[in-house]
């Protein structure tokens, strides 16, 4: 099961996580919420592996699959939305051109590179590319920054129903993004 | 390149040829054009041509794989990339000159040129490929990393991606250059049957019509060569994303 315990982060001497400790069972939801520069992503980034504790240690179970939505979308510019989507996932063209779909992506913008692509189209294509990677733990950074009331609400349906029974760890300000997700408060240091 | 300016230039070269009125010391483009067609219809002009851009080219396509395996090299490992910087730097500043004259005394003037270009190339390209190297986005090196992407495709993709505009701009300069440091090597080693020896004799025997034509011959083999690697960079760079359009 991925952990956490008493784990410790700074940045050039200013503390950001300080012994925080969790455990993230298998086919839990669960949302780290707090203020903005309370250290979620740094968390988000030490649970993946990809940030070494200062202090405390993160056990993550040997062969764990990540599958993530990042702070930044992290798409390749010059690529489709499907290139982008199968370059992390092992998944047919028209598999992938379905979920984007599904996502409010235009069908017109599908030849199109990413590039051209709004900030709201481009978040949704990181969250197609995460929602459809194999993964035992997804991580989603602020899935549905930039998207519209009535976006969001059909983005988080889709969400929902991609991850149900799986271990998802989600970071957002908004509490009712977090509806059914078990709560974490991190608080500013 | 604009054709109106091209012929502006040619008009200009032309009225120089007229005002000094002394074809020893400048002929006219009518003349050099008259010239190169003449000899276009000598075998022995081909068979220079052929051995000329046959070595050079090789010397340049060595500079490249040279280039760009080092950059690589120096981009994954800092301790290679710190032994490269010296050396870079000394074949960067060696004169031409002093480079042929010290590569003659190993190897003969039949393959002076391939040398040369190989030694002018390698900086322009290990430079470039390194910068582009360089200024790949390290988000998405490890996004290509938490969804697991095998190096292949990530060099195909991200890399290729990021390094591909600083590879362009190095191939184009390094192939003008070869041309420019190949056929010097040729003048001063005089390769029989090389485009360096003609322009060689050319100047021996004031042949100014010959030393123009040959000219004119090497400016348009070297824009053909970079047009022609342009293209290919084109057709690649469409094969290596055109794997992943959809």
């Amino acid at each position: 099961m991925l952990e956490a315990i008493n784990v410790s982060k700074a940045f050039d001497g200013h503390p950001v996580i300080r012994d925080f400790s969790a455990r993230f069972a298998p086919g839990s939801h669960t949302c780290l919420m707090g203020p903005s520069g309370c250290g979620k992503t740094t968390l988000l980034r030490l649970l993946m592996g990809l940030e070494t504790p200062d202090g405390g240690r993160v056990c993550i179970p040997e062969g764990t699959r990540f599958s993530a939505v990042f702070q930044e979308d992290r798409l390749l510019s010059r690529l489709t939305a499907a290139a982008n989507v199968r370059l992390a996932a092992r998944v047919p063209a028209a598999q992938a051109e379905e979920c984007l779909l599904a996502l409010g992506i235009p069908s017109e913008s599908l030849s199109q590179p990413v590039s051209a692509f709004s900030g709201g189209m481009k978040r949704r294509v990181a969250l197609c590319r995460a929602l459809l990677a194999d993964y035992d733990v997804l991580t989603l950074d602020e899935p549905y920054k930039g998207l519209d009331e009535e976006t969001r609400e059909r983005v988080m349906r889709l969400v929902e129903e991609h991850t149900a029974g799986r271990t998802v760890i989600l970071v957002t300000h908004a509490p009712e993004e977090a509806a059914g997700y078990q709560l974490i408060h991190l608080p500013i240091l | 390149m604009p054709l109106w300016a091209v012929l502006v230039w040619l008009a200009v070269w032309q009225l120089a040829a007229w005002w000094v009125d002394a074809p020893i010391l400048l002929v006219s483009p009518l003349t050099a054009l008259k010239r190169l067609l003449e000899l276009a219809f000598e075998a022995a002009f081909w068979r220079a041509v052929g051995f000329s851009v046959g070595r050079i080219l090789l010397g340049f396509l060595l500079s490249a794989l040279l280039g760009a395996a080092l950059a690589a090299a120096a981009y994954r490992f800092r301790r290679v990339r710190e032994l490269l910087m010296p050396l870079v730097a000394a074949v960067k500043a060696v004169p031409v000159a002093s480079f042929v004259i010290l590569v003659l005394l190993w190897v003969s003037s039949r393959d002076l040129s391939v040398v040369i270009s190989l030694l002018i190339g390698f900086p322009v390209i290990y430079a470039n490929v390194l910068a582009g190297l360089d200024s790949t986005d390290p988000r998405l090196i490890e996004m290509a990393r938490v969804f697991r992407v095998p190096f292949r495709r990530q060099l195909g993709t991200v890399y290729l991606s990021q390094v591909a505009p600083f590879l362009r701009s190095g191939l184009s300069l390094a192939i003008g250059l070869c041309w420019k440091s190949g056929v010097a090597a040729e003048v001063i080693g005089i390769p029989s049957g090389s485009i360096g020896e003609k322009l060689y004799k050319a100047k021996i025997y004031l042949e100014t019509p010959d030393l123009f034509c040959w000219t004119v011959a090497v400016v348009v083999l070297s824009i053909g060569c970079e047009k022609l690697l342009s293209l290919l960079m084109d057709v690649l760079e469409r094969r290596a994303c055109g794997c992943w359009k959809r």
